[in-house]
């Protein structure tokens, strides 16, 4: 399967005066083509600052990327320029946050703030125009090309692709093209303030917002929770994105609104092709729809797998934990919910060796002193120091606990 | 926003009635009475008390005074005898009194408003970098330094030594450069402050990480969604800030020899001309309750979340 | 994965985790502590104290120290220039300017701390009290402060002293009657919005009394602000004092505006007279704003880290 994002041991870490934390401390995941990665952690596990950090969102200072390299669509995103990088954010990956009240701007219009996006992206300016005739020149008279060009980068389709096609294929065979196939992409990608709105009405509509025609003029403030939400996830895909980073966008919700809300994203996201970070704090959220989930813990990947085989063929003492933590209601009544002892790890007083060794039933002399390796099979990849072949006699009750979780789960 | 608009101006107008009604009996409450000059003989003292209406009892001189202020009448002047206090104040004739005070202070807003939020957001968009430095050292001297030690002070400079400008007066464009620069110095030092904070707080404010992430060039971020909603709380201060343009006229005023409201008001406390001192009293309340409301109304039409509210 | 020789052989022991030492070994910063560290890192806290310190150590001992007396007429000095005796002249009394200054000062110090004492205290009592009780109580008092708000101080103060004389209590009385509206506003603000907080609900529905909720729980809580609140106070009131002094309605006694009046009609023949109280004047401002600044900076909780 092709690689849509590809992050490689990213380390992240936030300066106040003199002294300074590491946040994220070489985590290293992918996203594949129309996927749903799911990345899940407990509070101040670093999820939001990773995510973020591929788009180069956090405030600086006091964050600051240490180092890692982001790769998307053949660039590393850590590389490019802040305006080459405002090309990729909103038009390629866009975010949904977690609390729309005040992740929208209170004081501008919804519809304001969806078609300001639409028009930053999707109107083509005289050095947009340029560059791409630039990339269309050698394609000389292929229509196969041409097409395949005009998908990509217009999103055309339908009749009106073959309209493109035919008008582009005149022009390539013009002895100057270039300034004629300009003067076209400007007139095709023209994009005015009326059609940004018809299009922000349509998405409105498109999330199931009643009455968009009125609520394009209201203020977030004058939505219901559900609502909000709603507007934010229009707004995210407004410009299909290939990548969606949805930062726990159901923890402000009501029970009754989660679900929906999560399966119209997953039904949005389907029909349009996009991949999906969904980041949560809730195991329980991502379990019937993410494809591959990460377990994040102090700023590291504990494990990653796809979603059976976090369930099924769990390999962290974290995961485990996180598991029994679920609550479940087909057990007898009475019985104490498992927790994990202790709290996340303080970012300012991180152990030298693995982070969750504070809390680990497992937890072993080397644990506290090392960083264990990582050991992956097949993509399914774990730190932990129980995988090293001297670890046996604790790796021996490891298993037999998770036996134990998992004849429970299948009586 | 009909209501939230109409509970203003009833607000309002009570608050110009109280204010009213106060002076009056504070007034009547000043020890030594009008015309405490001993040379005044008893008959002729008992002769200006029936002139001026004083000698009826104090409620029914309230009640006529509140009939002749719904008039706009405020009465004659005891210093002036035979001046109404109404053309004291207006004065079209030499264009003293309100019009010349209200030329300053509307000089000094009109500088200092947009001159604050100016260097405000200057300041704000280069957080940490020497100009933001500068510019936060000055703001704070011009907020430590009174305005009267900064009038005294351009005035001996520019005009007493330098010779650059005119030291009084305040007709031509020349002679109204100093007096508005003095006046101004204050509330473009307070606005700028504010403006730095709100600014810098709307960069941590979620909405602009959205608006970022939404791919915004970063001049649409400051403009539209940084600047926009950082200016709210500086519309709130301009009530307060027109208060202090009308205190700083009183030493503008006396130090430029402007014969305006400030220069009267002193004036007509020295010569206990009470008349005179009731009505500017009230005509000072009412313009500060006005430019209150103007300013209130002001925020409601530009914060919709007050406009909307039901 | 292979065994390396990596000498951790021995390490491979269970060991239970340490949670729970852990836990008691973080250090426990107490808020008001983190204040005043944060307040004393910041260098020019320490300069401008020390300059406010100095400042006010001159307003105290200057004029008792001084052996140039400051009332009556000394003719032999009348007009001095400045000299070694005459450190800054004397004026049309004779009296020296330098011990003068300083006692001018000592006006403008009382004036503001005793005006910003009492106004913030009022301010408190009345804030938390509105804020507290609610319904029609706060209604009424809020409508009261509106009214007072839009009535301009200095009106205040000059009917104040027609009505009572001219002395520096008749000033710290006028502002004491327009300063406590702010603060009382802010107060009410900020218990309006503790009010709601879990352990206010939590105390009260515990049957714990609302005079020992406002007190215990309530004021202590807004401290900072009012703390602020009082620093900026200071300033202002000593600003006001000055103001009315040197357009000719203040308290009649030395003071730094009143020594600014009289030096801007000598400005000319004794430019000392004027530059020294008005530089003396600006410089405590600044000393105070700044020392208000830090300490709202120090008190922001927002910058805790």
């Amino acid at each position: 399967m092709e690689r849509l994002l590809d992050v490689r041991d990213m380390r992240v870490s936030f300066r106040s005066g003199k002294t300074s934390v590491e946040a994220i401390r070489g985590a290293s995941f992918h996203v594949n083509e129309k996927e749903i990665m799911a990345i899940v952690g407990e509070s101040g596990s670093g999820k939001s600052v990773l995510t973020q950090s591929c788009l180069r969102l956090i405030a600086s200072p006091p964050g600051q990327i240490d180092g890692g390299e982001v790769w998307f669509c053949g660039r590393d995103l850590m590389s490019l320029s802040e305006s080459q990088l405002q090309r990729v954010r909103g038009r390629e990956i866009s975010v949904i946050f977690q609390d729309a009240m005040t992740a929208l701007n209170p004081t501008m219009k919804i519809g304001d703030q969806i078609t300001e996006m639409l028009l930053q992206h999707l109107r083509m300016t005289r050095a947009d125009a340029r560059a791409l005739a630039e990339e269309i020149l050698p394609l000389r008279e292929e229509p196969e090309k041409i097409a395949q060009w005009l998908q990509r980068n217009l999103r055309s389709s339908g009749e009106r692709l073959a309209e493109d096609t035919v008008a582009l294929s005149g022009f390539l065979r013009e002895k100057e093209p270039r300034g004629p196939i300009e003067q076209w992409l400007l007139q095709r990608g023209a994009y005015t303030r009326a059609q940004a709105r018809e299009e922000a009405v349509r998405l409105l509509a498109s999330v199931k917002i009643p009455d968009p025609q009125k609520r394009i003029d209201q203020y977030i403030f004058q939505c219901s929770g559900g609502m909000r939400q709603r507007v934010m996830i229009a707004m995210a895909l407004s410009c299909r994105p290939r990548l969606v980073i949805a930062d726990e966008p159901t923890t402000a919700l009501d029970v009754t609104i989660k679900a929906e809300i999560l399966d119209l994203l997953a039904q949005l996201i389907r029909s349009l092709g996009t991949s999906i970070i969904l980041i949560t704090h809730d195991l329980g959220t991502v379990a019937s729809c993410a494809d591959r989930i990460g377990v994040m813990y102090g700023g590291q990947f504990m494990e990653q797998g796809t979603s059976r085989e976090i369930f099924y063929e769990t390999l962290h003492p974290y995961t485990l934990g996180l598991l029994q933590a679920m609550p479940r209601l087909d057990l007898p009544r009475g019985g104490a919910l498992s927790t994990i002892p202790g709290n996340p790890p303080n970012l300012n007083r991180m152990p030298s060796g693995c982070p969750f060794s504070t809390r680990c039933r497992y937890c072993m002399a080397v644990c506290k002193e090392q960083q264990p390796p990582q050991a992956e099979w097949n993509g399914h990849t774990v730190r932990c120091w129980l995988y090293d072949p001297r670890a046996a006699q604790q790796k021996e009750l490891f298993d037999a606990e998770k036996e134990r979780l998992h004849v429970r789960n299948d009586a | 926003m009909l209501k939230y608009v109409v509970r203003r101006v009833i607000t309002a107008a009570i608050t110009v009635f109280v204010l009213a009604t106060v002076t009056f009996f504070l007034l009547k409450l000043v020890p030594n009475g009008l015309f405490a000059d001993p040379n005044i003989t008893a008959e002729a003292r008992a002769k200006l008390y029936a002139h001026y209406g004083l000698d009826k009892p104090v409620f029914e001189q309230y009640l006529v005074y509140l009939r002749n202020l719904a008039h706009l009448d405020l009465g004659e002047s005891i210093a002036n005898p035979g001046r109404k206090i109404t053309t004291m104040i207006l004065d079209p004739a030499t264009g003293n009194g309100l019009p010349q005070s209200m030329r300053l202070g509307l000089c000094a807003l009109v500088f200092s408003v947009p001159m604050g939020i100016a260097l405000g957001t200057l300041s704000g968009l280069n957080r940490g970098r020497a100009l933001d430095k500068a510019l936060i050292g000055l703001s704070l001297v011009g907020i430590s330094i009174p305005s009267f030690v900064v009038a005294t002070m351009s005035v001996t400079v520019f005009g007493n030594i330098l010779g650059w400008l005119p030291t009084t007066g305040f007709s031509t464009p020349k002679e109204m450069i100093l007096p508005t620069v003095c006046l101004s110095l204050n509330p473009i030092a307070t606005i700028a402050r504010l403006m730095r904070t709100s600014l810098v707080e709307t960069e941590n404010a979620d909405y602009v990480k959205t608006a970022r992430s939404k791919g915004l060039k970063r001049s649409r971020i400051v403009v539209r969604h940084q600047v926009r909603n950082a200016l709210l709380p500086v519309v709130t201060i301009l009530g307060p800030i027109t208060a202090s343009l009308l205190c700083g006229t009183f030493v503008v005023e006396s130090i430029f020899n402007i014969k305006g409201l400030g220069c009267y008001y002193v004036e007509s406390i020295s010569d206990r001309d009470y008349g005179l001192v009731m009505g500017l009293t009230v005509l000072f309340g009412t313009f500060l309750v006005v430019a209150n409301l103007t300013v209130d109304i002001l925020y409601g039409l530009i914060d919709p979340r007050i406009r909307l509210k039901r | 994965m292979q065994t390396q020789k990596d000498g951790l052989d021995e390490l491979f022991r269970p060991e239970p985790c340490a949670e729970a030492e852990r836990m008691d070994a973080l250090p426990q910063v107490s808020y008001a502590a983190d204040v005043v560290k944060r307040f004393l890192n910041t260098p020019s806290v320490i300069v401008f104290s020390v300059i406010l310190a100095i400042i006010i150590a001159c307003c105290v001992l200057v004029p008792i120290l001084s052996p140039r007396p400051i009332t009556g007429i000394i003719d032999e000095a009348i007009n001095h220039k400045p000299s070694a005796e005459y450190w800054l002249g004397a004026d049309k009394f004779g009296h020296d300017f330098f011990t003068k200054m300083w006692k001018g000062g000592q006006t403008s110090f009382k004036v503001g701390f005793f005006a910003a004492v009492l106004q913030t205290l009022i301010g408190v009592v009345v804030g938390a009290i509105s804020g507290y009780a609610g319904g029609r109580i706060d209604q009424f008092i809020m409508r009261v402060v509106d009214v007072f708000i839009s009535i301009p101080y200095m009106v205040i103060v000059l009917v104040v002293r027609l009505i009572m004389g001219s002395s520096s209590y008749t000033i710290i009385f006028a502002l004491v009657v327009t300063g406590w509206l702010n603060t009382a506003r802010l107060v009410r603000g900020q218990i309006l919005q503790l009010k709601n907080e879990d352990y206010v609900l939590a105390a009260q529905s515990m049957g714990v009394s609302p005079a020992t909720v406002l007190f215990r729980h309530l004021i202590p809580n807004t401290l900072g602000v009012v703390i602020v609140s009082f620093t900026l106070a200071v300033p202002q009131a000593m600003f006001s004092e000055a103001f009315l002094s040197f357009i000719g309605m203040g308290s009649g006694e030395v003071s730094w505006g009143s020594l600014i009046r009289t030096g801007m009609e000598v400005r000319f023949r004794h430019p000392w007279q004027l530059i020294a109280p008005s530089a003396v004047l600006a410089l405590t401002m600044l000393c105070i704003q700044l020392l208000g600044d830090s300490l709202r900076d120090a008190l922001d909780p927002k910058l805790r880290k």
